[in-house]
């Protein structure tokens, strides 16, 4: 099973609430991280301040997009890197191919990144016969699995340990542990092997930085600065919404990033690229940085949707949201899950289907208040819910019992008679058929007597 | 691709409005001090790294006593001064490689002796500006890596080294603590690509 059917959203959802392994996996993961995150962000007194400065720089750079990128473009083919640009995903993949093809490439090492994900990067070169695999131990546990991230920072979170030492003696053909330390120990030795062959490293940015040409990772393990320098040639892939304007830009991103990623002050290591070996030693011989469209620009053309442009993927959002927290990742069935993968997803794919996915929220807001670059996702969820209604995407019952309703408070005499006619109905004891929400649910009590029936006896006594 | 460059641009173009200006950014921090000292020590500590304070004539002592405690066969060692240098020569070790031919040798490799740039008081990090070919690698291969770094390499925050460096740069790389990773269970595990220990032996 490597991806949830996104058009079977509510069965994928039944699936996650009734599976007791993923419950607990993802409490585990979730409770953990969040309670780390608020000592770290709340030892910063500043946070609101950053908050917003991070905010307007987004807001600045993505209104200034075209800018930033020529800009970008200009400095880092000064540099020695090759700068190619994508519409699509197909277009981004086959420049992929063609790179490794030129080179001979037999084996690559990718360093984690969401857009690679997005673009089936890592399937498409294994079709075309050229081994691939993800060094990150999240993302290496998924691919063993033949699953899809669950998480866009914390990859294998739906997994015990118990999973994931099966998975290592099933497919790897080492003795069963359940060791952290020791599953580790396993996965390090294995990719030491296939870095020092790799001819070919992948990998995301973080952020571009459009003054210096410079691309810009973060990561803890290692694997993305080995991705990076080992192999001969680099293919850096990112959404061309990753440009920064200045260096010092990094200063506000920095502290904001890894506090909201992974609850830490500072990433272990963060390497900033400028050029290739021919301008400095070292380095791979050549870097390619592949700007990627797919589908962003469709969300540029909104004025209200813009904002999930600023969007760091920090992933925080999704930890906060109380429907994520239940059904985790895979049941949304899109490379972009929780809060801001409910925009994404219908927007940037223009995919009708997943117009379900902005009401799987309950638009509490919590997604906007973790939020480091403070995006309104719960009004974009709001705005696109309107969308998915014009379309004609509610059943018509929904529609006529909200129409019914309108009228109902538009007339307060009608108000107050239906809900007579309610009480008498629930009280000669009809229960309405509600299954699906009734299930799950105690119904609501109807009240024998309604508020301003009540009152009014109150004020004539 | 000029062709998907062209529309890209032209996209965006009709959607540029410049309206939000962009924030300044304050450099100007307080300069090191005897505080910042201290501050960097704290926080390395607090991400994992082991710190070793040292008189400048006790570094091959110190390097030595790392050495046998750590089991440690072969090293790589990058170019210093040359005092230090000749007591890196006489270190008790199988192997002392400088100038590595290959990553397969490096990989071989039980700990990398370096300087380095700067250290950041702020968040503990240890900073590298443009280092030797193979630089990269020889630090994150071996599971040991040692630096032998100077007070007066202790800057106050990154806000402080992008002033510094004023864009002038080829390439940094950045390590705040050891190689680690949550991803099975939120259970912390260092060393998984990179160095399991790093020490700073600070004179
Ligand atoms: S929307 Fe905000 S909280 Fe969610 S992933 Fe993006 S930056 Fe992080």
């Amino acid at each position: 099973m490597r991806n949830h059917d996104l058009t079977k959203f509510k069965e994928n959802v039944l699936w996650a609430l009734t599976n007791q392994t993923l419950r607990k996996n993802l409490n585990r993961a979730i409770t953990h991280t969040l309670s780390k995150r608020i000592e770290v962000v709340s030892e910063l007194t500043n946070w609101e301040e950053l908050r917003e400065k991070a905010h307007n720089i987004r807001k600045h750079t993505i209104e200034n997009l075209a800018y930033y990128l020529e800009n970008f473009e200009k400095k880092a083919t000064e540099n020695g890197i090759k700068i190619l640009w994508a519409k699509d995903a197909a277009e981004a993949r086959s420049y992929v191919i063609d790179i490794a093809r030129r080179i001979n490439a037999k084996l690559c090492v990718k360093s984690k990144s969401m857009v690679t994900e997005e673009i089936g990067l890592r399937e498409f070169l294994e079709e075309k016969g050229i081994e691939t695999v993800e060094t990150d131990l999240g993302e290496f546990i998924v691919q063993l699995a033949n699953e899809m991230p669950s998480h866009i920072t914390a990859p294998a979170m739906h997994k015990s340990r118990d999973e994931i030492g099966k998975l290592f003696a099933e497919k790897l053909g080492v003795d069963f542990t359940n060791e952290p330390e020791n599953l580790t120990k396993i996965a390090r030795r294995f990719l030491r092997e296939k870095f020092l062959n790799a001819d070919l490293g992948i990998s995301g940015a973080n952020f571009l930085v459009a003054e210096t040409g410079s691309i810009v990772i973060v990561e803890n393990e290692g694997n993305a600065g080995l991705s990076t320098t080992l192999p001969k040639v680099h293919i850096v892939i990112a959404g061309i919404e990753k440009v920064i304007p200045r260096l010092v830009d990094l200063t506000i991103f920095f502290k904001i990033l890894g506090r909201s990623a992974t609850a830490q002050r500072f990433t272990s290591y963060v390497s900033i690229i400028n050029a290739p070996r021919n301008k400095k030693p070292d380095s791979p011989e050549e870097i390619y940085v592949i700007l990627v469209d797919n589908g962003r620009t469709n969300l540029l053309r909104s004025e209200k949707l813009k904002q999930a442009l600023y969007c760091i993927k920090c992933g925080a959002c999704m930890l906060a949201c109380p429907i994520y927290q239940r059904v985790g990742g895979h049941a949304y069935g899109s490379i972009y899950p929780g809060p801001i993968g409910s925009v994404l997803t219908p927007v940037q794919f223009a995919f009708d289907e997943a117009l379900i996915l902005p009401f799987a929220s309950s638009l509490c807001g919590k997604c906007h208040e973790i939020c480091p670059v403070k995006i309104e996702i719960h009004h974009l969820l709001l705005w696109l819910r309107h969308k998915a209604v014009e379309q004609d995407f509610s059943p018509w019952i929904e529609k006529l019992i909200f129409k019914l309703w309108l009228i109902g408070m538009k007339n307060h005499k009608l108000y107050e008679f239906g809900a007579k006619i309610l009480r008498y109905i629930r009280k000669i004891g009809i229960k309405p058929e509600l299954k699906n929400w009734s299930k799950w649910r105690t119904f609501p009590e109807i009240a024998p007597k309604s508020f301003r029936e009540i009152w009014r006896r109150q004020e004539s006594k | 691709m000029e062709e998907a460059r062209k529309q890209i641009i032209q996209t965006l173009k009709t959607y540029q409005i410049n309206k939000t200006p962009l924030p300044e950014i304050e450099t100007d921090q307080t300069p090191a001090s005897s505080e910042s000292v201290e501050r960097f020590k704290f926080e390395f500590e607090r991400v994992g790294g082991n710190l070793i304070e040292a008189k400048p004539k006790e570094i091959y002592k110190k390097l030595s006593e790392i050495i046998s405690s750590e089991n440690i066969q072969k090293i790589f060692a990058e170019n210093f001064e040359k005092s230090i240098d000749e007591k890196i020569k006489d270190l008790q070790v199988s192997q002392i490689i400088t100038q590595p031919h290959s990553e397969k040798q490096l990989a071989d490799v039980d700990a990398s002796i370096t300087g380095c740039d700067f250290l950041i008081a702020e968040t503990g990090t240890i900073v590298f500006i443009h280092r030797e070919n193979k630089f990269k690698s020889a630090v994150l291969l071996p599971r040991i890596h040692i630096v032998i770094a100077n007070k007066t390499q202790i800057i106050s925050t990154f806000e402080e080294l992008v002033k510094r460096i004023d864009g002038n740069f080829d390439s940094i790389f950045l390590i705040t603590g050891p190689s680690r990773t949550a991803d099975i269970e939120k259970v912390l595990v260092r060393g998984v690509h990179g160095p399991q220990k790093v020490y700073i032996i600070l004179t």
